[in-house]
């Protein structure tokens, strides 16, 4: 373990050092991700778009079996031939094969994941076949002797310089073009004989129709269409996940694949190939004789597939349509690229899932640390794929096998290290910035160079039950009453109630931050009382530990519907706590006697941020607070698992209510360190490199960072340098009461 | 809610917006607008569906020739490929809200004209555009129907962002997309 964690941070040193990779991630990543955001607009509901898709995928998943025969059946019929591949080495087999039989000296191939996974090259050139990628990008990649390291951009590591040198080497030109554009005339014209010549074409499939027994192909090039209908023998390699059951569907598909994936109303080319080519079959004069009759195979891959489908844990994984929109949301993705962070082929958090669905645990161990589960692809992703679940349930099942390591038990328990640090808060803020204690870390696995969290000597829980003003008698008298809309929505009828749920770092570490919110309620005329929660589970789950955290949560479901019963809406002050209660923990319970517990979505329904809660308040009329006039900026940091909850815009809308101040969103990712990502030594270094791209962007302006993480506070202190506050921090600063 | 522009109006913005050159025409001009886009010299073929256009064409001092193997002409239909520096080609549909054209399997050889020569002529009929994708799609596939091979969604010319995300047109497929719109009379 700890020697594939040094191998793996000198490979991330590696890639943040490297000037040509750092170059062409940062121009490519911020294009592509911009692209996405300003396609996703339109007179088609995109939100709805995605639940169809994510439904649909789940039925064709569902009936894949039955699908599958369907499709043989359509396949026969037009005289074509379906091949079931069970394995990697049955597809390849299969091929090279076909292609011997046939005599085939030349194969044009398109860009095909599936083909990666298989290795299909390799076995075609074994077999003494000539395979001649066509894709602009898989064909640098080729002429590179690399693997591809994006789903929809191959080469997306390599900048034009890197490519003119290439050619300039492998095709023996002296004097190769500069540009883009003269590269790519290039590749044409060398490209353009070659498929003439070609006995056999070898495609993908980005969806496969079962009713009739049609594939859809989607790109840009054109080189599809012409490796599909050019060469007399047409092979298409496609997953078994890859069949939809009707054609009607494709709209549906094909509005969010190419808007998710390049950030284009729809590609240059989408092609619906149903059985062999209507097309003469062209005689360009090659080297030789090629075969006279067309033909037409489709190998359908399993590889793990139908293992998965029966797998609800990992099951959602199979509903990836590959645009590589999770990849462009990615901090570490953006930062190391698809050779660091990818499997054998596939990358990034996705790519770690279908690793260890198609390859197995050893493989996936490499990766799925690097996911840092900040739910940022999960905005992103068109079949709703909860990306970081999948990498969770992973790291889970690692544990299982491998065991759980101290570093991992000790970050579990951010409850325990609350009260203990709490307790002994002189003392151990002292010896946690010791150099002895950092020395002690190392050896954990912990980066020395961090701060760790200090403590404070009074828990907000412990201020709160001192204030002599706290009225908690009353709240525990008030019976049950009836909860059919939120609190916020019936001030109307009496002051609404609150329920703040106590995160362990606020708690122990931060009080500040609830006194403030307890003031801004307060100063509303909203009555406030604490949740007796157990920690949300956060810290537990990110370390793949999941027992512990379904206990705290069952605690969690019975405190807060008990609150809730008497009245109260459960606020959080750290989106990280309100993701784990709005949306994991359905995922964590689902395997268990409470998956279908009604107060999973009790809970779902009256929980809420507190900048999301003061805007409802307001939204409703009940938000009356007085507020001094500040001429202060506020420089605001966007929370990732606020974000993914949609909530990206609370923040800055609730410092917007202060007169006078301005208020500044940056455009960032994450802030990288993300829990406990951060102190691990393996990703200290990316962690850090992270949060230099947030630095940059949030000290390019004066004023007051805004941060309503906690862990991203302690992340933008350490990198700025400046004090970072809470928005209900900046919001009870302004009060005039 | 602004009134939304006509579907016409609406189908040349976008489809210029993804690259396409885009002429309107009277049922009566098609030829004289067709030979316009094209090339001074080279070989014009033309879908076996709209045959007569190549015969009009051959008036307009056009080289053109009909995408068939035939024994009248005097080189093979792959010579002809080989050497064409267009393709003109009837559509099945076309989609206001992307700019898109389809092009179908039922006439022979569609798919290579829209594919092989560097530029590709596609002949859209007013009547022809829909709004949406979801509502083109059925259209391809009813218009399609029985007939094997490929069905092509078209929306601009080839292109490629491989190198530096920086935008090149013409990969492997046609450098140039002109869609000629025929109005109704």
């Amino acid at each position: 373990m700890a020697r594939a964690g040094a191998d793996l941070a000198e490979r991330i040193q590696k890639a943040l050092d490297d000037p040509v990779l750092q170059k062409a991630m940062r121009n490519a990543m911020a294009t592509l991700y911009q692209r996405r955001t300003a396609a996703w607009s339109g007179d088609v509901d995109l939100e709805d778009l995605r639940a169809r898709a994510r439904a649909l995928k789940e039925e064709a998943i569902a009936r894949n079996d039955e699908l599958l025969d369907l499709l043989e059946e359509r396949v026969s019929e037009r005289s074509g031939h379906l091949y079931r591949a069970a394995t990697a080495a049955d597809a390849t087999a299969y091929i090279a094969d076909l292609a011997r039989a046939r005599g085939v000296r030349t194969v044009v191939k398109s860009k095909s994941m599936t083909s990666e996974e298989v290795h299909l090259n390799a076995a075609l050139e074994a077999a003494g076949v000539e395979v001649l990628e066509t894709d602009l990008g898989e064909r640098i990649i080729q002429l590179a002797g690399e693997r591809p390291s994006h789903l929809v951009v191959p080469a997306i590591h390599k900048t034009k310089e890197d490519v003119i040198r290439l050619f300039a080497e492998t095709m023996k030109i002296a004097d190769p073009p500069t540009e883009a554009e003269g590269l790519t005339r290039l590749v044409r014209e060398d490209l353009r004989a070659r498929f003439l010549e070609a006995e056999m074409g070898v495609t993908g499939a980005n969806f496969v129709v079962a009713e009739t027994g049609t594939l859809v192909l989607v790109e840009n090039e054109g080189n599809i269409r012409l490796t599909s209908q050019l060469p007399p023998i047409h092979v298409a390699l496609v997953g078994r996940e890859k069949i939809i059951p009707r054609l009607a569907d494709l709209a549906v598909y094909l509005e969010l694949l190419p808007r998710s994936g390049t950030g284009q109303l729809l590609t240059s080319y989408v092609s619906l190939i149903t059985g062999t080519p209507s097309t003469d079959l062209l005689d360009f004069g090659g080297a030789g004789e090629r075969p006279r009759e067309r033909e037409f195979h489709l190998v359908v891959l399993d590889n793990g597939r139908s293992a998965a489908a029966r797998d609800p844990e990992l099951r959602e994984a199979l509903y990836c349509i590959r645009c590589g929109a999770c990849l462009n949301a990615c901090a570490p993705y953006r930062l190391v690229g698809g050779h660091v962070y990818g499997g054998d082929p596939y990358p990034g958090g996705i790519g770690c899932a279908w690793t260890y669905l198609t390859q197995g645990a050893e493989e996936a161990k490499q990766t799925n640390g690097l996911c840092t589960t900040c739910a940022r692809c999960t905005e992103v992703c068109p079949t709703k794929v909860d990306i970081p679940w999948l990498n969770t349930v992973i790291k889970e099942r690692l544990n299982r096998k491998l065991g759980v390591g101290l570093r991992e038990r000790v970050f579990a328990r951010t409850d325990l290290l609350g009260r203990a640090g709490g307790a002994l808060a002189p003392v151990a803020n002292k010896v946690g910035g010791s150099a002895p204690a950092a020395r002690a870390l190392e050896r954990m696995g912990i980066d020395g160079g961090r701060q760790l969290p200090t403590y404070a000597r009074r828990s907000l829980e412990a201020w709160f039950s001192a204030r002599p003003e706290a009225d908690k008698a009353a709240i525990r008298a008030a019976g049950p009453t009836p909860t059919a809309t939120s609190s916020a929505e019936r001030t109307a009828a009496g002051a609404p109630r609150v329920a703040l749920f106590v995160d362990c770092f606020v708690n122990h570490n931060l009080p500040q931050v609830g006194q403030a919110a307890v003031r801004v309620f307060e100063a509303a005329g909203v009555q406030v009382v604490l949740a007796h929660n157990s920690c949300c589970g956060r810290p537990a789950v990110s370390q793949g530990i999941l027992g512990l955290p379904r206990g705290w949560a069952v605690t969690n479901l019975e405190e807060l519907a008990r609150l809730i019963g008497q009245g109260c809406d459960v606020v959080c002050l750290e989106p990280s706590c309100l993701s784990m209660l709005r949306e994991d923990y359905r995922r964590l319970l689902e395997a268990t006697d409470l998956a279908d517990d009604r107060r999973i979505d009790l809970i779902e329904e009256h929980s809420y941020d507190v900048s999301e809660y003061l805007l409802l308040m307001r939204s409703r009329g009940a938000l009356h607070l007085p507020l001094a006039h500040l001429d202060d900026t506020f420089v605001v940091h966007g929370h990732c698992h606020q974000k993914s909850l949609g909530l990206g815009s609370v923040p800055v809308d609730l410092l917007r209510l202060i007169p006078g101040a301005s208020v500044v969103e940056v455009e960032a990712l994450c802030c990288g360190l993300v829990g406990s990502f951060g102190y691990k030594k393996e990703y200290a270094a990316l962690s850090t490199a992270i949060g230099g791209q947030l630095f940059e962007k949030l000290t390019a302006h004066e004023g007051t960072i805004i941060a309503s993480g906690i862990s991203c506070r302690s992340q933008i202190q350490l990198g700025t340098g400046r004090p970072v506050l809470h928005p209900v921090e900046a919001l009870a600063a302004a009060l005039l009461v | 809610m602004t009134a939304r522009p006509p579907i016409l109006q609406r189908f040349i913005e976008a489809a210029r917006g993804v690259g396409a050159c885009v002429e309107t025409t009277s049922p009566a001009a098609l030829p004289e607008v067709v030979a316009g886009l094209l090339p001074a010299r080279g070989l014009v073929l033309v879908a076996p569906e709209i045959a007569d256009l190549a015969d009009s064409l051959s008036t307009r001092d056009v080289e053109a020739r009909v995408a068939l193997e035939s024994s009248q002409a005097h080189e093979s239909l792959s010579r002809a490929f080989r050497r064409a520096v267009a393709g003109v080609t009837p559509t099945l549909v076309a989609v206001a809200s992307s700019g898109t054209v389809a092009v179908g399997p039922s006439g022979r050889n569609g798919g290579l004209l829209a594919a092989l020569p560097p530029q590709h002529v596609a002949i859209v009929h007013e009547r022809d555009i829909r709004d949406s994708l979801a509502e083109a799609l059925p259209v391809v596939v009813e218009r399609s129907a029985g007939s094997e091979g490929e069905a092509v969604l078209i929306t601009g010319p080839s292109r490629t962002a491989d190198i530096e995300m920086m935008s090149v047109l013409g990969v492997h497929g046609p450098l140039r997309l002109d869609i000629v719109v025929v109005l109704e009379d």
